[in-house]
C-alpha cells in the first residue's frame, strides 16, 4: 500500500502564506507528474511533505496510508516511507555514500543493523543498474559530485531504501540525455503496488521515459489543473499562459 | 621532588592582546622516572641505531640543546632546567620510511614535565607518532615538543593521546626550519579538564614550511586555549594552520592562529584556518591574525564558531536517521579535515 492524501493544505514560509489549500490524492502505484511555473510553490509542496522544519503548515492535513503525518518529524516521515529526492542534495564529504545508506537503512530497520555483506551485495547491483562507478561507495556523500552525479545518487538512495512514497524535485534538471535514461530506468523499476511517486518537472522529456499516470498544474500555492499524461503535451506546446 | 619555576619571571606568551589565563596552569617538575615509561617498536630503534641516530632518554642539564628555540621565553627557561623525555637524533641523509611509533603511559600522581627533542639531519625525512596515554587518578602533564629540522629535512609529528580521568595540562611545540626544511605537527590532546597551549614553527630559510594541525573535543566543563603560530623569516616560505574543536556544553574553547610574515619575507604564502562547532552552550572563539610585514605574499584566513549546518541535518534526517546519530555523523564529519592527518 503507498497511498497519499493531501488535503487542504495552507503552507508559510519564512511568515509568507506559500501554499495556499492544496488538495492532491496519489494512490496506491501511481506516479503523478507536478508542473507549474517558476516559483509556484512546488518545491515547498515537496519540502512539508517531507517535513522540513522551515516550512510551517497553518491548516490542512498529509496522510500516508491511513496515517496521518502531519506532526511527524523529518525522520519519522522518513521511516514511515516517505522520500525526498532534493532538487539541490546536500554534501556531507566525512560520512561514504554506503555507509551513509547502510546507516539509513539501519534506522528503518528500528536502528539495529542490517547485515553487511547481502547490503554490499544489493548497493553493487543497484550501482551498476545506474551505471555509478563502483568507487562512488566509498566516497564521501555526494561530496564533489557534479550535479547529475548527485541526481543519480538520489536515485541509488531511493532504490535501496525502496521508500512507500518517492517525491523526485527536479530529478531531470542538470542531466545529460544518458543520465536522464537511467534516472528513468531506475523510477521504472520501482514502479508497482507498493510504491507511487510525484515527480516535479518542467520537462516533457522525462515524462517520454516514465509516462505520468496523472498530471497536475500549479500556480500560485494551488493545483489549478490535473489531467492525463496528455496535459504536460499540451503545455509544451502551449505554456501556462493559456490555463487561466 | 617537584620543581616550580617562578611563574611571575615569564609569562605565558601573549599576542595582540589575546591573553589566555595561565595562572592555572604552572610549568611543573617532576623528576621521579616511576611516574612515565615509554615503549617503541625495537626494529625502529635498531633502523635509526644502523643509521647513526639514536632514541634514548633525556638526562641532566641540557646545556646548548636548548639554543635552537629562542623564539619562546618559556623554551628557554624550561631548558635551563633538567629535563625528563625522549631525545631523537637522526643524521644527515637518512630516510626513515617506516612510521616511529612512541607509546608513552604516564602513571603519574603527582604533576609531570615531560620533553620531547628532535633533531632532524640534513634532508632527513621522520614520521613520528607519539601516543600518550594518562594512567593516574588526576593527570597534570606539561609537554614540550621541540624539533630542530636541517636543510632539506622533513617532519611529520603527531600527537594522541587518551585519559580516562581528568587531565590538566600544558602543550608547548617549537620546531625550528632551515633551508628547505618541513614540519607537519598534527596534534589530537585529550582534554577533559584544561589545555594550554602554544603551538610555534620558525620558518628561519628559504623554501622552508610548516602545518599546524589542531584538533580536540570540549567536553563539558572543559577549558582550552590554544595559540599557533607560524613565523616566515625567510622568502619562498609556506604555512598552514588548521585549528577544529567541538564544543559539548559548559565548555569554552579560543583559539588564536597567527600567520606572522617579517620583512624580507617575499613570496610567502600563509594561511589558516579556524573552526569551532559548538553544541548545547558552548562557548568558542577563534581569533585569525595575519601580521605582515611584506608586500609579496599570498596569505588568508577563515574562522567560524557556528552550530550544525541545518540543511545538513535536514538532508541525514530525511533518509530516516535519528538525530543522534545524524548529529554524531555531523560532529565525524567536521572533525573529519584533522582526523584525517592523525591517520
Ligand atoms: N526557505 C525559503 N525562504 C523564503 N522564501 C522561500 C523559501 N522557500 C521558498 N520560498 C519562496 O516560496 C515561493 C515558492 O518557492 P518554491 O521553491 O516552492 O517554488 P518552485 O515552484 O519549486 O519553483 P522552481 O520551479 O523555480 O523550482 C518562492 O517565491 C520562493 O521565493
Ligand atoms: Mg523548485
Amino acid at each position: 500500500m503507498a497511498k497519499l492524501v493531501i488535503k487542504n493544505l495552507r503552507v508559510a514560509v519564512a511568515g509568507d502564506l506559500i501554499l495556499n489549500g492544496v488538495d492532491l490524492e496519489i494512490n496506491d502505484g501511481e506516479i503523478h507528474a507536478l508542473m507549474g511555473p517558476n516559483g509556484t510553490g512546488k518545491s515547498t509542496l515537496s519540502e512539508t511533505i517531507m517535513g522540513n522544519p522551515r516550512y510551517q503548515i497553518c491548516d490542512g492535513q498529509i496522510i500516508l496510508n491511513d496515517m496521518d503525518i502531519t506532526e511527524l518529524m523529518v525522520d519519522e516521515r522518513a521511516r514511515a516511507g516517505i522520500f525526498l529526492a532534493m532538487q539541490y542534495p546536500t554534501e556531507v564529504a566525512g560520512i561514504s555514500n554506503a555507509d551513509f545508506i547502510h546507516a539509513a537503512l539501519n534506522a528503518q530497520n528500528d536502528g539495529k543493523s542490517v547485515p553487511v555483506l547481502p547490503f554490499l551485495k544489493e548497493l553493487e547491483e543497484k550501482m551498476s543498474f545506474l551505471e555509478i562507478a563502483e568507487d562512488y561507495a566509498d566516497r564521501g556523500l555526494n561530496a564533489d559530485f557534479s550535479g547529475g552525479e548527485k541526481k543519480r545518487n538520489e536515485i541509488l538512495q531511493m532504490m535501496m531504501l525502496k521508500p512507500k512514497l518517492a517525491i523526485l524535485d527536479e530529478i531531470d534538471s542538470g542531466l545529460d540525455i544518458d543520465a536522464l535514461k537511467i534516472v528513468a530506468k531506475g523510477i521504472n523499476a520501482m514502479r508497482g503496488r507498493n510504491f507511487s511517486c510525484l515527480m516535479v518537472t518542467h520537462y516533457q522529456r522525462l515524462l517520454n521515459y516514465v509516462i505520468p499516470d496523472v498530471v497536475h498544474v500549479m500556480m500560485d500555492g494551488k493545483i489549478i489543473k490535473t489531467g492525463g499524461a496528455e496535459l504536460a503535451k499540451q503545455l509544451e506546446k502551449t505554456g501556462y499562459g493559456n490555463l487561466n | 621532588m617537584v620543581k616550580k619555576w617562578n611563574n611571575s619571571q615569564v609569562q605565558f606568551p601573549s599576542y595582540l592582546g589575546f591573553n589566555y589565563d595561565s595562572e592555572k596552569f604552572v610549568w611543573q617538575f617532576s623528576q621521579s622516572n616511576q611516574s612515565w615509561s615509554w615503549k617503541i617498536n625495537e626494529q625502529m630503534v635498531d633502523k635509526i641505531n644502523a643509521a647513526g641516530g639514536y632514541v634514548r632518554e633525556l638526562e641532566g642539564e641540557m646545556g646548548d640543546k636548548g639554543k635552537p628555540f629562542k623564539t619562546n621565553g618559556w623554551t628557554q627557561n624550561h631548558f635551563r632546567t633538567e629535563l625528563m623525555g625522549l631525545e631523537i637524533l637522526i643524521p644527515d641523509n637518512t630516510e626513515i620510511d617506516e612510521q616511529l611509533e612512541i607509546n608513552i603511559d604516564l602513571c603519574a600522581t603527582k604533576p609531570i614535565a615531560l620533553t620531547i627533542l628532535i633533531h632532524l639531519g640534513e634532508n632527513s625525512h621522520l614520521n613520528f607518532k607519539n601516543k600518550i596515554h594518562f594512567n593516574g587518578k588526576f593527570s597534570n602533564l606539561s609537554l614540550c615538543v621541540n624539533g630542530a629540522l636541517a636543510t632539506g629535512s622533513g617532519l611529520d609529528y603527531t600527537l594522541v593521546e587518551d585519559s580516562p580521568n581528568l587531565v590538566k595540562q600544558t602543550l608547548i611545540g617549537d620546531i625550528q626550519c632551515q633551508r628547505d626544511a618541513h614540519c607537519n605537527l598534527n596534534l589530537f590532546p585529550e582534554v577533559h579538564g584544561d589545555l594550554l597551549g602554544d603551538l610555534r614553527i620558525y620558518l628561519a630559510k628559504t623554501g622552508s614550511g610548516g602545518e599546524i594541525n589542531f584538533g580536540c573535543y570540549g567536553q563539558p566543563n572543559d577549558w582550552v586555549g590554544v595559540q599557533g603560530m607560524i613565523e616566515h623569516d625567510a622568502p619562498d616560505t609556506f604555512s598552514r594552520i588548521n585549528m577544529r574543536s567541538v564544543l559539548y556544553k559548559n565548555s569554552k574553547v579560543n583559539f588564536t592562529s597567527i600567520g606572522k610574515i617579517n620583512h624580507g619575507a617575499h613570496g610567502a604564502n600563509a594561511d589558516q584556518e579556524s573552526r569551532i562547532m559548538t553544541i548545547e552552550e558552548a562557548k568558542g572563539s577563534v581569533n585569525p591574525a595575519l601580521i605582515i610585514d611584506e608586500n609579496d605574499v599570498k596569505a588568508g584566513h577563515a574562522a567560524s564558531v557556528s552550530q550544525y549546518d541545518e540543511d545538513e541535518l535536514y538532508y541525514l534526517l530525511s533518509r530516516g536517521l535519528s538525530t543522534v546519530v545524524a548529529k554524531q555523523i555531523l560532529i565525524d564529519n567536521f572533525m573529519n579535515p584533522i582526523l584525517k592527518k592523525m591517520n
